[in-house]
């Protein structure tokens, strides 16, 4: 678990908005010790493969988004105020007081102002702070401010990683970079370990901004079967437990109308079978993840869902619970193993 | 930014609760200054070495900051809150904080904004619904690391900002700050300088010193908001970061001292050193609860600029800082 903290924590580093995943060039790096190939497609996503070497071997495919949400500069005004879209989801509510970061021509440290309270009509108070009426406070003067920014550039969310109780841990774009540190150790795992199975990687671009890096990947790859990992909501207060899973429970396997049916199945006899901790997700239409993309390329693909459970998505302090992370990891190993068993 | 003030800042300490600051005050003050304490934890020290009977001047800056006091602990384990002085609950959730003398890291939590209603989104969440995560499993493990009553302080890493500075705090260890600068630079001026507690639920500090010390003359350091932001109208900035201290005709808690605010104009631009009127009646200080003690006192406040003030973060100009000491200095020299 030490280890896929480190790894965790390493990739919660880097910053990659939708659209802008450039700064993920360090991964690239990383994945070349573990894959037997690594490549960044034109799109963003990142492909790392183990193949088997035997011919025909089934190809499975496993994705994890590596973008984040974020935001992107609308204007400069006359104070040198920048002012800006709310780009890919960020959840508006939580961002005055925030620090961010702007990826102009360097990276410039930021706080979200807002009108102070004493400047608030008694209506405006009780309403939250609308995202037009937001400005990124740099610091800096507003002509040293339009040198360095460019309307369109991307803004992400700055924010302490903490570790809490329980093997929690709170920060950024947790979604998903902790499924992408999943991925990173499974790929670990299977270094040296002889697969009957071609195992492709794919830390996925786009995802927040409508899945187009996981759609471009799966047809470079054309795989035989697809597993998505991705994170949901866990319980949280005022929150109905229906529509959530809960933290530190393990594994969520998502079942959907989307998904494949019998690969669910088969993914929740396996956690049985190995005392692996999980939990039901069912949905009744699609899964707002990179599933819902895949599925239906090169001929229709079977695709499983699984999610670690999640509080806070969309905010800059996350929480998760490096157990479920474990739990994902270790029923993605028996999967790829089951197959040398055959 | 300075590093003193960024040490200061960086350290937790709500109203009543500021005994750390206190001990890293008197830690620079140790062996170079007769320094005392009051029952409420007041921190004491006179600039010409002992305490003379009859003094003149005080000058006082808080020891306290904003903060959150935990006040339930649920069943499920997360911890429920009030806040210690004002803040504003919009800017509170998604924010990291510690809790208690152990640092216990905690995440203020609200529902994701994709299990809101539609109505809910367009509501401010209240303070009453906010909560603080710790990953605590339930009420029992919870308790082993927090108890009913501990404080809670925001996570902001003091730094620069731009050719700004940002950190917590800055209202009011930015006083304390210049308040200790002037000790250092004016060993022989004829003053008593007071590092004050609890200013953000009323003042009490500030009471309980003036009362005791008696002074004729009070300056009071602060922070005080500034809205120069974003499409902020000219006539509501209050005062703008960069353009120096800020000096109060009124506030909500005080008519300041007509002949002591001239006097202050005066040295000011004779010395040539920037200051800006606040352009408002809004807020308060340690300075309204001064002047009614005893048989009154004449009182002055001289502020920092500070942008976001009673938040996780806020922002100011070390340029307004000197010139903030610049000015008290002129000040104290002219009082002589």
């Amino acid at each position: 678990m030490q280890r896929m903290k480190d790894i965790l924590l390493n990739l919660c580093k880097i910053s990659a908005v939708s659209g802008d995943e450039r700064y993920a060039r360090p991964v690239v790096e990383s994945l070349k010790e573990v894959a037997d190939g690594v490549k960044q497609l034109s799109g963003g996503s990142i492909v790392a493969y183990k193949k088997c070497g035997q011919p025909g071997a089934k190809r499975i495919m496993l994705d994890a988004h590596l973008d984040q949400i974020g935001l992107m500069v609308k204007s400069i005004d006359e104070r040198g105020f920048v002012h800006f879209f709310n780009h890919a989801g960020v959840d508006f509510k939580i961002l005055p007081g925030a620090e961010v970061k702007i990826f102009g021509k360097k990276e410039i440290l930021g706080v979200i102002s807002a009108k102070p309270p004493h400047l608030l009509t008694a209506e405006e108070r009780e309403k939250p702070i609308k995202t037009e009426n937001m400005t990124i406070d740099t610091g800096l003067p507003v002509e040293k401010v339009k040198e360095l920014v460019q309307v369109g550039d991307k803004i992400a969310l700055n924010c302490n990683t903490a570790l809490l109780l329980n093997h929690c841990v709170t920060g950024r774009s947790l979604d998903n970079r902790a499924g992408c540190a999943v991925l990173v150790s499974v790929l670990e795992k299977i270094k040296n370990q002889p697969l009957n199975v071609d195992v492709y990687v794919v830390l996925s671009a786009g995802e927040e901004f409508g899945g187009f890096g996981a759609v471009a990947a799966t047809q470079e790859i054309r795989p035989d079967v697809a597993v998505v990992l991705d994170v949901s909501h866990a319980d949280m207060p005022s929150a109905r437990s229906e529509d959530c899973g809960e933290l530190g429970k393990g594994v969520m396997i998502g079942i959907s109308p989307v998904l494949d049916r019998a690969l669910c199945d088969e993914m929740i006899s396996l956690a049985e079978a190995r005392r692996i901790p999980y939990q039901r997700e069912a949905m009744g239409s699609a899964t707002y993840t990179n599933s819902d993309g895949i599925v239906p390329l090169c001929g229709g693909i079977p695709t499983a869902l699984l999610s670690i459970p999640q509080r806070y998505m969309h905010t800059p302090q996350e929480v998760i619970s490096m157990e479920d992370m474990v739990s994902v990891r270790d029923l993605l190993l028996a999967y790829l193993m089951k197959e040398v068993n055959l | 930014m300075n590093f003193f003030l960024k040490q200061l800042t960086e350290i937790g300490g709500l109203s009543g609760g500021e005994q750390k600051v206190c001990r890293f005050l008197e830690e620079r003050l140790a062996d170079r200054f007769e320094y005392t304490t009051d029952r409420i934890g007041n921190l004491y020290v006179h600039s010409g070495g002992f305490f003379p009977n009859d003094i003149k001047l005080m000058i006082t800056a808080h020891m306290d900051e904003v903060g959150l006091m935990i006040t339930h602990i649920t069943k499920d384990g997360y911890l429920k809150f009030q806040s210690v002085g004002g803040i504003d609950e919009r800017i509170l959730p998604g924010k990291l904080v510690y809790i208690g003398e152990k640092k216990i890291p905690g995440v203020i939590g609200s529902l994701a904004i994709h299990l809101q209603t539609k109505v809910q989104r367009e509501k401010v969440t209240e303070m009453k619904d906010l909560f603080i995560d710790i990953g605590a499993r339930d009420k029992e493990e919870a308790e082993n690391h927090v108890s009913v009553g501990d404080h809670a302080y925001f996570s902001s890493p003091s730094e620069d900002l731009g050719d700004l500075m940002k950190a917590k705090a800055l209202d009011d260890r930015v006083g304390c700050a210049v308040l200790m600068e002037l000790l250092e630079e004016l060993p022989s001026a004829n003053f008593t300088a007071v590092f004050t507690t609890r200013e953000e639920i009323g003042c009490y500090g500030a009471m309980a010193a003036a009362s005791a010390v008696k002074p004729r003359y009070a300056i009071v350091l602060e922070g005080t908001t500034a809205s120069d932001i974003g499409e902020t109208d000219e006539a509501d900035e209050v005062c703008v970061v960069g353009k120096g201290p800020v000096l109060s005709f009124m506030d909500n808690g005080a008519i300041y001292d007509r002949k002591f605010l001239q006097l202050a104009c005066r040295v000011a631009e004779r010395k040539g050193i920037p200051y800006q009127l606040k352009r408002a009646v809004a807020g308060g200080n340690e300075a309204g609860r001064i002047q009614k003690i005893g048989t009154g006192c004449h009182v002055l406040a001289i502020s920092l600029p500070c942008r976001y003030i009673h938040g996780p973060v806020s922002v100011a100009d070390e340029k307004d800082m000197l010139a903030l000491k610049q000015l008290a200095a002129a000040i104290i020299e002219e009082l002589k």
